[in-house]
């Protein structure tokens, strides 16, 4: 046995001695289990309706007059579209024989129905005929919700003088909400 | 090339990519709403056959006299010489064609001056939006009253003197539901001054107005006579 197999088998030794004395020292093993149950974004249209409830409704400071209180068009809000929950997501308005002056206003509310506070992150109105409509929607001044709580919007759709007669105007407004810590401002 | 050159760049197309993604994958809910605004329409006509004559050709009756004209009143009597000179007729047109009847024809035939006439017809709303009857442009000019006591005098033949005088029954203003009809009626006298052996036409063009505007045009607007 030369000396590099001496060497060799010293070291080999010195090795398992290691181990055996780290198996064998006393030790206690703590543990963290992680669970991370995450919440939901949830909202819904949980209320709605329009002010057209008898005598139509002129735009306000114009030319336009119904002293008579005359109820000639109709102005209907109903849910259109269902998520999975059955949760209504999908609003349809439908205004009909309107005429220039005619006002609706349609009151919608939203109920955070998830379990993490939200905030309007973007709203749209679809395109539509500026000549015919004016269309306006009215944010809350926060539009945070928390959860368990609603928040109310209104859509005004007013009919202009040049709005066609026995036309039909669509449009489609949408508002996405998202999770408050992801929204900057109110 | 330096690396940093190229690695800029991609630097800066990675933060967008991240950045994009990070909003795409923020969790987030959407509502919608779908408008439909229907409109209606705002359309008269006049009521098939509600035109009445006073002095219809073809009837054999005998021509009227505006007799009380000299004093300033309206109206007319015949006569105890009373003869069938003149004679009107009148007659509905759809002149554009969307099965509507929308022009009155009105003639009057060997007409002579005091020759009287009455013309009665009915207007109805077939629309879908309540009117008001609200104006009615007589040989160019637009008035929104004709009082009784005045008529309307016409120069039809541009000599400066009047040939024809227009009465005309006051419906201005009156409403009309959709489905509702007025009587209207206006009474024409031949004058003095109208020439012999002519064809003098008479323009006469009616408005309506949806009437949640009525008060603000008209408030808007003089009334001249």
């Amino acid at each position: 046995m030369n000396r590099t197999q001496i060497f060799s088998l010293a070291s080999l030794a010195l090795l398992i001695a290691s181990i055996g004395a780290v198996a064998a020292m006393w030790s206690e093993t703590l543990k963290v289990n992680v669970n991370v149950n995450t919440g939901e974004v949830d909202v819904k249209w949980s209320n709605w309706s329009c002010n057209d409830v008898g005598a139509d409704p002129q735009i306000p400071n114009s030319d336009f007059s119904n002293s008579e209180g005359k109820d000639v068009a109709k102005c209907y809000v109903q849910a259109e579209k269902y998520d999975e929950e059955g949760d209504v997501i999908k609003l349809n308005v439908t205004i009909t024989n309107a005429y220039p002056g005619y006002h609706a206003v349609i009151t919608l509310v939203v109920d955070n129905i998830g379990s993490i506070p939200v905030k309007l992150y973007s709203s749209s109105i679809g395109e539509y005929p500026t000549s015919a409509l004016s269309v306006s929607l009215d944010k809350p001044e926060s539009t945070q919700i928390h959860p368990g709580d609603n928040s109310t919007y209104t859509l005004t759709v007013d009919v202009l003088q040049g709005a066609e007669e026995n036309q039909s105007y669509s449009f489609e407004v949408t508002l996405v909400f998202a999770q408050w810590n992801e929204v900057s401002g109110d | 090339m330096s690396n940093a050159y190229i690695l800029k760049p991609v630097a800066y197309t990675l933060l967008i990519v991240a950045i994009i993604t990070g909003a795409l994958a923020m969790w987030s809910e959407t509502l919608k709403i779908n408008v439909n605004v229907n409109t209606g329409e705002l359309h008269w006509r006049f009521k098939p056959g509600s035109e009445i004559i006073k002095d219809e050709c073809g009837t054999g009756s005998l021509d009227w006299n505006a007799t009380y004209l000299t004093n300033g009143s309206i109206g007319a009597e015949r006569i105890d010489d009373a003869k069938d000179v003149g004679c009107t007729s009148a007659h509905f047109y759809d002149t554009n064609g969307d099965g509507d009847l929308d022009t009155l024809n009105i003639t009057i035939h060997n007409g002579y001056p005091w020759y009287y006439t009455h013309v009665a017809f009915a207007v109805e709303n077939d629309g879908t939006i309540p009117l008001k009857i609200w104006k009615v442009v007589i040989h160019g000019r637009t008035t929104y009253e004709i009082t009784s006591s005045t008529g309307m005098r016409l120069d039809l033949t541009g000599d400066g003197k009047p040939d024809v005088l227009i009465w005309w029954g006051d419906n201005f203003g009156k409403q009309l539901h959709p489905g509702d009809y007025a009587d209207i009626s206006l009474e024409i006298v031949v004058l003095q001054d109208a020439p012999e052996n002519a064809n003098l036409t008479i323009s006469i063009t009616m408005y309506a107005i949806q009437w949640n505007e009525y008060d603000s045009a008209m408030s808007s607007t003089a009334i001249p006579v």
